[in-house]
This record gives structure tokens, C-alpha cells and sequence, in this order.
């Protein structure tokens, strides 16, 4: 029995090695899994692409009534959408699995999914109590033949109120604790990116959830909206609405202005601490960097003062330093500097235009958007440690306005690669590019709510 | 593990002793059927106990209509353990299973703003002077602008109730927030050439449009030099 196992593993690790659009040769290392109460030790970052080999059938309705408000889709359909957004992973193609799910129901025939070429298997079941949904998301390790046990509320099934909203925030949620199994780290699901939809004469905010679905309008002036950033709640953006621009603030159904000093105000940006607003001012006669209060917009420091352009402040994520972009020396460059307006420090030195700073919430790496010879825009990232810089995007169209994911293992950006600006995903090598955004219009500026 | 079989082996082995000298099970068959009624909410929050519960009480009857009596004994048994198990697993994670926390997630109807059109909205601009045009990045007049500018300037001094906003403008290339800057440059670099020429500074008001209201929606460089501009706006 022992022996007919290894040998099904080593047939099944075959199958799914010849599956996988993409797997490397080392992966011999990292597939080599088994489970452990740890989870996998998958080498995503250093290595090349390793895919964990995932099946995801649908969501078993045990009810004898139908779905007819979406439920398998808002359950199977988001795991499905978010792990593979994910990048770690490959999902089976329905004409893959050889496993009959809805027949088998919660217990994994092993050998069907094995055969299948799974590593990893996910299963849902639902069914509907008076307005109540009761589900079970369980995650197999087919390898192991066992129900991997996932922390609360996981360790079994859980009553959620019948809507889709809600069934879809669960299904993020469980999403999360599977890349957390595989990768140690959760992933981002359930969290929102604030964006610039633009048509020909207005330009509106929206808000779409970090799987590129649920996009919701924001404002509706029928007018130029621009630079929305989010933080504790409180969503900042720039209008024309009354000249300006100025700034405002948008909540609980209404806008109120925020800042209206002489000339420009533009791009609020909360601190994560939440004790100032980062904005560029140009009452002084050009613009600078000043810090607000959060609720009054009320002057609360200066933070720079030169002759040139100093703008697009981004704070670091212990709020001690900002990145901004200043072309103080000709053009535009990137600096960092304290969040008390000294220490100020050139980071770039490359290139005649390098703007829109995002400095990633975990490590010391500012994303930014820079021009090259060609007069093409793609985002680098430069460390603020040892001024070393990386190029992420190239050859596709022009890539802007980068921001990273809350656990800053990707970033979210505009990119004109299929014609029209869209909002794509990438991983903070570069490697992996995925398209995020699914409407239509042009999609600009994204801001990913990270506090 | 060990102790476990041990002990099931036990149990099996007593029950079968006990049932050889008894007939029904009726004392087992009820206290499971009891577990089984018990274990409502194992039935949501720990289904497979419970179903696997269920399973051996069907079994267990089934054993008992044939007259299996020590059989259906052990089995009933068994499945009042595993009703129990279950009950005590549903009980644990009662509050998980009901009431799972909700991730505190960010309700966009909440940001929907309901105020209506916007001033901006209204699109009227009048033009009484003359566009000037800029190079790329750069905020700095060229000897046409300056020609441009002396023509608007006497143009102003002529009508002198007319004050007027100068509006900086770029091409799509850079990002969003640094053409409003480099828009507002162009403006004011505009202004201080009227200034020069002797119009009143209370008479020209400034506003950078950035990339956000382009002359020409193309692409291509004409596009970019069409909007790359400084536009004087004479006030109602």
C-alpha cells in the first residue's frame, strides 16, 4: 500500500509537471513539498516561477433549489479569480480534472484529483438557510491526501448573510489564508484601489476591490476629478469643481472641500498614522510640500521651499520620511526627506524624468515612473538604502503611476499596452503582469488603500 | 492512537459479550437517537462528524432489524461517540461557525458622492486672445509666444474693464500631478510677461489645467504641440 502510494505520487507529481504552462527545473526543490503545519516552502521571489498546481471545481450547491442569485459565483468564482491573480499559482482547466466534485461531494476522492494533477484542491459547499448562506471552504493537499486545517473561521463551515457583497468578502478572505498557507504571507484580496476614470472631457474617482471587479463611481460632476488617495476612511481627491484645483474630501455620501489656499492644491495623501495630510501647495508662488491637518486642512508645517516644482509627496510606512519629486536640479527627480521637511536626499540620477513616487509598506524600495531615451514612460524602483535601481516594466506600451499592495508584493499600475490606459498588476520583479481593471474608459492614477 | 484501538477493541469485545446474552439494543439505539437530536448545530458547524454520526445510527438500526443484535449495539454506541463528538465540536466553534467575523472592509456606496455636476462641468470657454505654445517640459517663452503675448497685452491695455484668467496647459506625456505644476510655470510665466508690458496685476488671475483639458485629443507630437499652451481667458 505504501509503495503504491509513493509510486501515485511520483506519477502525479509527473503529470503535473507536464500540466504547468509554466515550471522551471528547479523546481525539483521547491515541488518536492509534502505539508507541513507551516504549509509548503515555495520559493516565489528568488527562483523563477513555480506554480502550485491548484484545482478549483465549483461550488457544491446542497440545496435541491437552484442559484439564482449567484452564489457559486460569488463563493468558487472569487477563490478562483483571486488565487490566480495570486501569481503562485496554476488553476486546472476544467478538462484537466478528471475528479467528478459535485458527485464525491466535501470528501476528496484523492486519487482523481492526484491523476488530475493537482497539488492542491479546493473545495466549496453552500446551502441556503432562511437568509443565510452556510459555507464550507476547504483546502486539500491532494499530495498529503489530507484536509489542510486553516485557521478560524475556516476550521469548518460558517452561516454569512445571503449576499454576494458579503459571501465575496468571506471568499477574499479564505483566499488570503491560502496564499498565506503556501507563501507565509496573506494576500491582498478584499482590500480597494481608488482610480481616475477618464472619457474625453470629465474624469471621475472610482473605487474597484483589488480583484478588478466591483467598480463603483465615485464622484459625478461630469467634470476633471483627479489624485484620489484613501486612508482611514477618509478619501482625498482634486476638483476644478471650484477653480483651483483644490482639495477635498469625500464621505458618507458628500464631498466638503478640504483645501483652497491660492493656486494649486493637489494630491492629498493621509500619513498612516493619520495625524497630517501630505499635499502640494503653490500659495508661496510655486509648489511645495506642506503638511495639513486631517480634518481642518489647516496649515500644519512647511515642508519644502525651493525656487523649483516639489510635489507628489509619498510617505514612507513608518510616516517618519516622505518621497517626493522635485526639479530643483532641471528636472524632475525623486528625493526622500523627513516628514519635518530635513535630511533631504536625492535618490535619483538616472534619467531626466522620474515622477510619482510609491514607497511599498514592508520595505525600504520606492516604485516610480520614469522617461527613457525613447520618450517611453515604465516604472523602476529605486532603494532607498543603496540608491540601487531596478526596471520593472518595458517594451509594452507606456506604464505610470505605480502603487503597492498592502503586503507590498505587488504593484498596481496604468499601462497603455492594449491601447487605452488600463489597470494592470505586476510583481515587484516585474515578471509576473496580469491585467487588473475590466471596464472600459481610460483608467488612471491608481491609488491601492493600504491604511 | 494505540490506546484508542485498544480501547475500541474493548468496547466492541464487552458490547459483544453483553449483546450475546441480550436481544434489541433498545438502551443504545435511544441514547444515540438522543445524541443524534442533541447535535442540531453539529449538523451547520460540524457536518462531518455529524453525518458520519447519522451514518453509523442508520447502520446501526439496519444491524438491529436483522437481529445483529451485539453488532448494533457496538455500532449504536459508537455512533452516540461520535453525535457527542460532534456536539462538542460545534459547541467550540459556535461562535466562528454563526457569527464569522466580517472582514472590516471599505463600502464604496459610502464614498459615492451625490452632489451633482460641478462648476468645471460647464464648458465655456471664450477666447478674446491669442493661444501661446510652449516646448516639451519646458515653462519658458519662445521669441513667437513673446510676439503673441505683445499682441494680447495691447489688446488688454485697449480694453481696459476686461480682466482675464491665463490657463496653463500641457500634452498627456508625464504624470498628472506634476503637469498641474508645470501648467501653473506656463501660466505665471505668461503673466510676468503681461505684468511687463504694463497691465494690472489685479487684472489677471491664474489657473493650471495641467493635461486635464487638452486642444487636441491625439497622440501623436502636432497633438502634443497643440496642447502645450498657455490660453487667455477674458473674465464675464
Amino acid at each position: 500500500m505504501r509503495a503504491d502510494r509513493k509510486w501515485l505520487v511520483l506519477v502525479g507529481l509527473t503529470l503535473s509537471l507536464l500540466a504547468a504552462p509554466i515550471v522551471q527545473a528547479q523546481s525539483d526543490e521547491t515541488a518536492s513539498t509534502g505539508t507541513s503545519a507551516e504549509g509548503l516552502d515555495v520559493e516565489v521571489e528568488q527562483g523563477g516561477l513555480v506554480l502550485i498546481q491548484m484545482a478549483i471545481p465549483r461550488a457544491i450547491n446542497l440545496d435541491s433549489k437552484p442559484d439564482t442569485i449567484g452564489l457559486t459565483e460569488a463563493l468558487s468564482g472569487t477563490v478562483k479569480r483571486d488565487l490566480t491573480i495570486s501569481s503562485f499559482f496554476n488553476i486546472l482547466k476544467p478538462a484537466q480534472i478528471l475528479a467528478k466534485s459535485d458527485r464525491e461531494g466535501m470528501k476528496p476522492v484523492y486519487r482523481d484529483w492526484f491523476n488530475s494533477g493537482a497539488q492542491g484542491l479546493i473545495k466549496i459547499s453552500y446551502r441556503q438557510v432562511g437568509k443565510k448562506v452556510i459555507a464550507d471552504f476547504r483546502l486539500f493537499s491532494v499530495e498529503g491526501s489530507e484536509q489542510v486545517v486553516l485557521p478560524k473561521p475556516f476550521d469548518g463551515p460558517i452561516r454569512i448573510d445571503a449576499s454576494v457583497k458579503k459571501l465575496r468578502a468571506m471568499a477574499h478572505e479564505f483566499a488570503n489564508e491560502v496564499i498565506g498557507y503556501y507563501t507565509k504571507t496573506r494576500g491582498f484580496f478584499g482590500t480597494q484601489i481608488v482610480f481616475v476614470k477618464g472619457s474625453r472631457r470629465t474624469k471621475e474617482i472610482y473605487m474597484m476591490s483589488a480583484d478588478g471587479v466591483e467598480e463603483t463611481g465615485l464622484t459625478g460632476t461630469r467634470g476633471i476629478n483627479m489624485l484620489p488617495s484613501m486612508g482611514a476612511g477618509r478619501l482625498y481627491f482634486t476638483s476644478f469643481r471650484r477653480g483651483g484645483p483644490h482639495a477635498f474630501r469625500l464621505g458618507s455620501g458628500s464631498t466638503s472641500p478640504f483645501a483652497a489656499y491660492p493656486g494649486l492644491n493637489t494630491g492629498a495623501v493621509l500619513s498612516p498614522d493619520g495625524s497630517s495630510v501630505a499635499i502640494t501647495l503653490s500659495r508661496d508662488g510655486n509648489p511645495e510640500i506642506y503638511l495639513l491637518h486631517p480634518d481642518t486642512g489647516k496649515i500644519k508645517r512647511r515642508l519644502t521651499r525651493s525656487e523649483a516644482i516639489d510635489t507628489s509627496p509619498a510617505w514612507s510606512p513608518d510616516g517618519q520620511r516622505i518621497a517626493f519629486v522635485s526639479d530643483r536640479h532641471g528636472s524632475p527627480q525623486i528625493f526622500v526627506m523627513n516628514a519635518n521637511g530635513g535630511g533631504v536626499e536625492r535618490l535619483t540620477f538616472q534619467g531626466d524624468y522620474n515622477q510619482t513616487p510609491d514607497w511599498n509598506p514592508k520595505s525600504g524600495l520606492i516604485a516610480f515612473t520614469a522617461r527613457d531615451e525613447r520618450a517611453i514612460f515604465d516604472i523602476f524602483t529605486v532603494d532607498v538604502g543603496t540608491k540601487e535601481i531596478k526596471r520593472l516594466t518595458q517594451n509594452q506600451g507606456n506604464n505610470e503611476e505605480p502603487t503597492w499592495s498592502p503586503d507590498g508584493r505587488f504593484i498596481a499600475f496604468s499601462s497603455t499596452r492594449s491601447g487605452t490606459a488600463k489597470i494592470y498588476l505586476m510583481d515587484q520583479t516585474g515578471r509576473y503582469q496580469h491585467k487588473l481593471s475590466t471596464g472600459a474608459g481610460a483608467y488612471l492614477t491608481p491609488f491601492w488603500v493600504r491604511y | 492512537m494505540l490506546i484508542t484501538q485498544v480501547r475500541w477493541i474493548l468496547v466492541v469485545g464487552l458490547s459483544l459479550t453483553l449483546a450475546a446474552c441480550g436481544g434489541r439494543p433498545v438502551e443504545a439505539l435511544s441514547a444515540a437517537e438522543k445524541a443524534m437530536e442533541d447535535a442540531s448545530l453539529a449538523k451547520t458547524c460540524a457536518p462531518d462528524e455529524y453525518l458520519a454520526a447519522q451514518k453509523l445510527l442508520d447502520k446501526a438500526k439496519a444491524l438491529a432489524e436483522e437481529g445483529e443484535h451485539a453488532r448494533a449495539k457496538a455500532t449504536a454506541i459508537a455512533a452516540e461517540k461520535l453525535a457527542k463528538k460532534a456536539i462538542a465540536k460545534a459547541q467550540a466553534r459556535k461562535d466562528e461557525c454563526l457569527n464569522p467575523k466580517t472582514p472590516d472592509g471599505i463600502d464604496a456606496a459610502e464614498f459615492v458622492d451625490q452632489s451633482g455636476p460641478g462648476l468645471d462641468a460647464v464648458d465655456g470657454m471664450s477666447e478674446g486672445m491669442q493661444v501661446i505654445y510652449f516646448e516639451y517640459n519646458q515653462p519658458t517663452l519662445s521669441d513667437e509666444a513673446k510676439e503673441t503675448l505683445d499682441a494680447n497685452a495691447d489688446w488688454l491695455l485697449k480694453n481696459e474693464t476686461v480682466s482675464v484668467t491665463v490657463e496653463g496647459h500641457c500634452d498627456e506625456r508625464g504624470s498628472t500631478e506634476y503637469n498641474l505644476a508645470l501648467g501653473e510655470k506656463r501660466a505665471k510665466e505668461a503673466r510676468k510677461y503681461l505684468l511687463r508690458r504694463g497691465v494690472d496685476k489685479n487684472r489677471i488671475s491664474l489657473v493650471s489645467y495641467g493635461e486635464e483639458r487638452p486642444a487636441d485629443y491625439g497622440t501623436d507630437e502636432a497633438a502634443h504641440q497643440r496642447n502645450r499652451r498657455a490660453v487667455f481667458r477674458a473674465d464675464e
